[in-house]
């Protein structure tokens, strides 16, 4: 028996109560399959990063199960066949998944986030790093050659050679 | 010498208690370029085994279109 983790996006025409009972065929579907049920966790509607099948938007809904690994197989074919389910990815587990499952909190994570404190700083960094990186590139490679030539000729030859 | 760089240090070594998680794209967000493309290491300066993780982190949020494959510029 593994841990999965599968996140899948029901049609943003399914609210409240049908989409409860998608993600209650989801579970079935799962028991069914001889798996066990860890954690569900509906992200509610959000918007989608690019366009499927025509929608602009869906449901996520993320499910922790433990399962044997032949069953992924058939429950990723029976996703497919549902077209109710826009999107699905089912991931393996390293270890048993702790606590409530991770959650995307649209207006609050920014702050709250440890990496996110140091934000500010590193997106500068990076806009500058992103802007002539390539010039900074020849650079390096041009100094490191000049001082190796002055140095050690012994060095350079091999270098060139690898 | 008068060209000296800045030290690239990883974030995610830095920071040993945060892990990649592609349900993360907020912050998966920041290794990406304006066109969505994946920013490669020697810019970013993370190491080689979080650089690892982080790709296959980003490819897993495009599958589920949490991250976009490609931004389209003309119609942002």
């Amino acid at each position: 028996m593994r841990y999965y983790e599968t996140l899948f996006i029901v049609h943003p025409n399914y609210e409240q109560d049908r989409l409860n009972s998608v993600i209650k065929m989801v579970e079935n579907r799962i028991v069914e399959l001889g798996g066990t049920l860890l954690a569900v966790d509906d992200w509610g509607k959000r918007r989608l990063a690019y366009p499927i099948e025509k929608q602009k938007s869906g449901s996520y809904v993320l499910m922790h199960f433990e399962a044997s690994p032949s069953i992924v197989i058939e429950l990723q074919k029976w996703f497919e066949i549902q077209a109710q389910i826009l999107a699905q990815l089912i991931i393996r587990l390293e270890e048993k998944p702790t606590g409530l499952p991770f959650r995307i909190k649209d207006n609050v994570s920014e702050t709250e986030e440890p990496i996110a404190v140091s934000s500010v700083e590193e997106e500068e960094d990076l806009d500058l790093d992103e802007d002539d990186y390539e010039e900074e590139d020849e650079e390096d490679e041009f100094e490191e050659t000049t001082s190796d030539t002055a140095e050690d000729e012994e060095d350079v030859s091999s270098k060139e050679i690898v | 010498m008068a060209f000296i760089s800045k030290k690239k240090v990883c974030k995610f070594c830095e920071n040993k208690k945060f892990e990649i998680d592609y349900k993360d794209y907020k912050t998966l967000r920041r290794f990406i370029t304006e066109q969505g493309k994946i920013i490669p290491r020697r810019v970013t300066g993370t190491c080689s085994k979080h650089q690892r993780e982080l790709v296959t982190a980003i490819k897993r949020a495009r599958n589920i279109a949490l991250l976009p494959y490609a931004y389209n510029v003309t119609q942002n």
